[in-house]
Parts: C-alpha cells; structure tokens; sequence
C-alpha cells in the first residue's frame, strides 16, 4: 500500500536528495509569501510557471499532485462561490430575479483561486521531494518543540493506518455481505466503523506510545544529522534573490504584454 | 503485587523471582493476565500494592531512574503495529540506539547488525505497512536487539509465525543469550516452548499463580492440565462428529 501522505518514499530515487532538506522546506515558503501578500496576477503566474518548470526538470511527479489537489476543489469553490455577488460595483451580468454578478468579485474569486491552488501546489512540489524523516528532521532543525513535533509524527503515522485499518474493516464487512444491506444500514455500518476506528486508534496510540517510552522517547526524537553545505546555503540565496528580482526589478507585466503580442498581434 | 483495572480484572497477590540468565515461560489462557503482568513488570502498569525489583533496582515512578532501568530491558508488543512507528524499518531500528545517545557510527554498525540477525537487511528501506505479519514481528524485535538488552521480555514471541521464522528467531534468541548472558520472559499459548525452552514456568489463571516451578513439572499438575486442555479433547470432538 502506498502511504497516502505528500511525502517521497524512503526508497524512492531523486534528483534534489543533494539538497538539504532543511533548505527544501524552506524554498516553497520563499516562493509563496510573496505572491500571497503581494496582490499580483503576473508575479503569481510567474511563481507558478517557475515551479512547474522545476517539477518538470527534477522529475518531481506533478500528475500525483495535480490529483490530490482535486480534493480540495470543492473548498475552494465553496470560499469563493459567492464573492462575485457581494463584490465590487462593474456589472458584468444581472439575472431576471435581481441577482447580480460583478466584475471585480468575478476577478478577485479567480485570483483567490489561483493563490490558494498555486500555493498548494508549490508546498505539495516541494514536499513531495521530503522522505516524511527528512521532513521531520528539518522540523527539528528549524527548533520546532520536540513536544509539537512528537505529536505530530504519531498523528502522521495514524493517517495511514487509519486508512488501511477502515479498509480492511470495510473489506471484512464486505465478506459478510454489506453490500446487499439497505442504505440505512450501510450508513450505520459506517458509523459504527468511524466510532470504532477512532477509539481503536486511540487505544493504538496509547500502546505506540509505550512502545517509543520503553525505548526512551522523552518527547525528542534524534535523527541522523545531515550537514548543510555551501552549496545549499548558495541555492537559498539564489532562490531569493530571483524572487527579489521578479518583485523589484522586472516589470513581469511589460514583459507578458511583450510576449502576448508578439504571438497576437 | 496486586493491580486491578477499572474493568474489574484483577491482579492477585503475586508474587515470584526470576533468575538471571534463564529462559521464563509465563503461560495461562486468554485473558488470564499476562500481558497485564508484563506491563506491570516494565513499569508501564503501577502496582496498587507491592513492588517490582529489577537487577536489585526498585521500579519507581521517577522518569530518570525508569529510563535507566528501562535501557537495559526490550519489551516486544504482543501486536508489532504498536510498536512500529518510524516511515522505515532501518529508522525504527534506530529509534532505541539513538535514545541511548550512542554515536551515530555505533547506531549504524548496531542497526546493521540488528537486521542482520533477524535476517531483514534487504527490507531496511521498507515502510513497515509494505511487510507481513512475521516481517513486522521480526523489526520489532530487531528494534529491542539493537539497545543490547541484559533483560529481553516477549509477548507471544513465536505466535502466528512459521517455523522457519521460529527456528532463526530461537536462533538469535539462543546466541544472544550465550554471548551476552541475557535474561528472557516470555509469554506463550504453546506449551511446546514453555516445555522445551524454559528452565522455569509460571502458569497465570485469572490473575492468580496457579504454578510457579519447573515446566515438566507444571505440565504433570493436574489443576494446570484442566486448565489448559489439550488437543486430545479437541480430536475426540472431531472424531466423534
Ligand atoms: N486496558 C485495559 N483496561 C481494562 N481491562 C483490561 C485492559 N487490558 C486488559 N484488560 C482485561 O484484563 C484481563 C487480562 O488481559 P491480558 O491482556 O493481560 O490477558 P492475556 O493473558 O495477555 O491474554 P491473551 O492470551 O489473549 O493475550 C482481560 O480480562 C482483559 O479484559
Ligand atoms: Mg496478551
């Protein structure tokens, strides 16, 4: 079973292993805070294409991103359905019954959209470039409390076996014939698999948690240190340095207008 | 000692000493207490009354002075999904290691070591949820090995395992506790081990020591024989259909 977590598995082969971890997880938020403050269509795109084209020189496998984050569609959607009937004063259509949509909401929804899809897509590229270890590792290096990071590796571990556990209750329910039950039955069934996995998981997390005691878990977990080089250091500083220049420097719009009409003019 | 958990069960007056160096079988059915005995013994459980000696030491409450007597004892989980938490087995393996504050070339010659003996090396990059049953169990124990234990307690070590799996885990155990002189406890249903294996028995029933003796000995006493049933009983069942 795959785990359903963003991060890369441990046997997993990449490109940008060479690269501290620490630095991985630093460089999506290097790229996201400013088009996130920012409130620039062209700097955000820009942002996007230059993740997309790391995606794609580092082989990082955008195809499994793209599709968890259809997940998160209909959120998305729910935040800015109605931002075009409250927003702005430009009509850009009026229904019979006297709603109307505006111009600036219609834009703002689509800018909100496209931040909160960019930005999910820039951490989930540059997650999944994490081994989950790495991850945590570069977490304790940022001097996160060990007390936050330690439950937050044992909620990480539950993810998957929660998952796995409720398919293989579903599964063995299936033997039994669920299938041919009614749909309220189905629907109690499922509550009671909800009801039981939480309390067995629970009780799960209580055992794991002797478990890492009986070997001396005080809260802190250790991991084998990963030195940072120059040459990661000199990665981080360039990523800055291109975002600096993308904000202050480049007027991306000229650029972009240059670009459209050269192709339609 | 005594315990009682708030379900009712009961922990009754035991009490009894374990040598160093020997092989323990604690037996008894289902639900007779074992486990809870054995969480008692490693000081996960508190005794409501009595107390608990390990090499001389007093199990306290005291966290500093648990972890030193914990460093030298290796709880195997009856289930090894307790136990197995890390993405990988090799990081798990190292959890324990690193907890003793060995330096990172002796965490990885021990890991090494480790999964070599339960004979996983070729797993080490594998998440825990990617093995069988037998695997697991096998990373678990590796994962107690590592820490060099004087005093290795097991939960149902050979349960749902093939023999060749329990051949080579006897294997490890065996070898571990000639070169080391460790001392093992363990907890079983098949009186085959707790016959062969132990030079002493303990045979728990509702939370009371019914036997605490020699193995053969115990398996000749007639209120442990009723107690345990045998196969003789389940083949006149079946023959009698
Ligand atoms: N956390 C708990 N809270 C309350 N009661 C418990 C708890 N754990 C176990 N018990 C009860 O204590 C009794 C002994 O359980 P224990 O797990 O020690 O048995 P066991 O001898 O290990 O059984 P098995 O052979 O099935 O592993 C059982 O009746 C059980 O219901
Ligand atoms: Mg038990």
């Amino acid at each position: 079973m795959r785990t359903t977590l963003p991060f890369r598995l441990e046997n997993e082969r990449l490109y940008l292993r060479r690269i501290h971890p620490l630095i991985r997880l630093i460089i999506p938020f290097i790229l996201v805070i400013p088009f996130l403050v920012l409130e620039d269509f062209y700097l955000t795109i820009t942002i996007l294409f230059i993740t997309l084209i790391i995606d794609l020189l580092l082989r990082v496998n955008f195809i499994t991103i793209f599709s968890r984050l259809k997940i998160v569609i209909p959120f998305v959607f729910l935040i800015t359905i109605f931002i075009p009937f409250y927003v702005g004063e430009t009509v850009y259509y009026r229904f019979p019954i006297g709603i109307t949509i505006y111009q600036e909401g219609l834009n703002l929804a689509f800018l909100l959209s496209l931040r909160i899809f960019g930005a999910l897509f820039i951490f989930m590229s540059f997650f999944s470039t994490l081994t989950y270890s790495e991850f945590i590792g570069a977490l304790t290096k940022l001097r996160i409390p060990s007390v936050l990071i330690g439950s937050l590796i044992i909620m990480l571990h539950y993810i998957p076996i929660l998952a796995s556990s409720n398919k293989k209750i579903l599964e063995a329910q299936e033997m039994r014939g669920k299938k041919i039950s009614t749909y309220w039955q189905n629907l109690k069934t499922h509550a009671y698999i909800l009801g039981k996995s939480i309390v067995m998981n629970m009780e799960r997390s209580e055992k794991l948690y002797e478990s890492l005691k009986m070997r001396g878990f005080s809260g802190k977990i250790s991991f084998a240190p990963i030195k940072l080089k120059a040459s990661d250091i000199g990665i981080l500083i360039l990523f800055i340095l291109i975002i600096v220049n993308f904000i202050f420097v480049i007027n991306l719009e000229l650029i972009y207008r240059g670009v459209f009409t050269l192709i339609m003019p | 000692m005594n315990y009682s958990y708030n379900s009712g069960f009961k922990i009754q007056n035991i009490s009894f000493k374990l040598e160093e160096k020997v092989v323990c079988g604690l037996t008894g059915n289902n639900g007779s207490g074992k486990t809870t005995l054995l969480r008692l013994l490693v000081g996960l459980l508190k005794p409501k009354s009595g107390n608990i000696k390990i090499f001389n030491n007093i199990l306290t409450r005291n966290k500093k002075e648990l972890w030193e007597i914990r460093e030298s004892i290796g709880f195997l989980f009856q289930n090894p999904d307790d136990q197995l938490f890390a993405p990988t087995i090799e990081e798990d393996i190292s959890f324990g290691p690193r907890n003793l504050k060995l330096d990172e070339e002796e965490v990885k010659v021990r890991v090494d070591w480790a999964l070599d003996a339960v004979n996983l090396s070729e797993f080490r990059t594998y998440s825990p949820f990617n093995l069988s049953w037998g695997q697991k169990k096998r990373a678990a124990l590796a994962g107690l090995l590592a820490m060099k234990p004087k005093l290795l307690i097991l939960d149902e070590p050979f349960a749902n395992l093939d023999f060749t799996s329990i051949y080579n885990h006897l294997v490890i155990l065996e070898k571990l506790r000639k070169e080391n002189e460790i001392t093992i406890f363990f907890t079983s249903h098949n009186l085959f081990f707790v016959e062969h294996w132990a030079k002493k028995m303990l045979f728990l029933d509702n939370g009371r020591i019914l036997f605490d003796g020699k193995p053969h000995e115990g398996l000749r006493n007639s209120d442990v024989k009723q107690l345990l049933g045998s196969y003789d009983d389940i083949l006149t069942l079946i023959k009698n259909r």
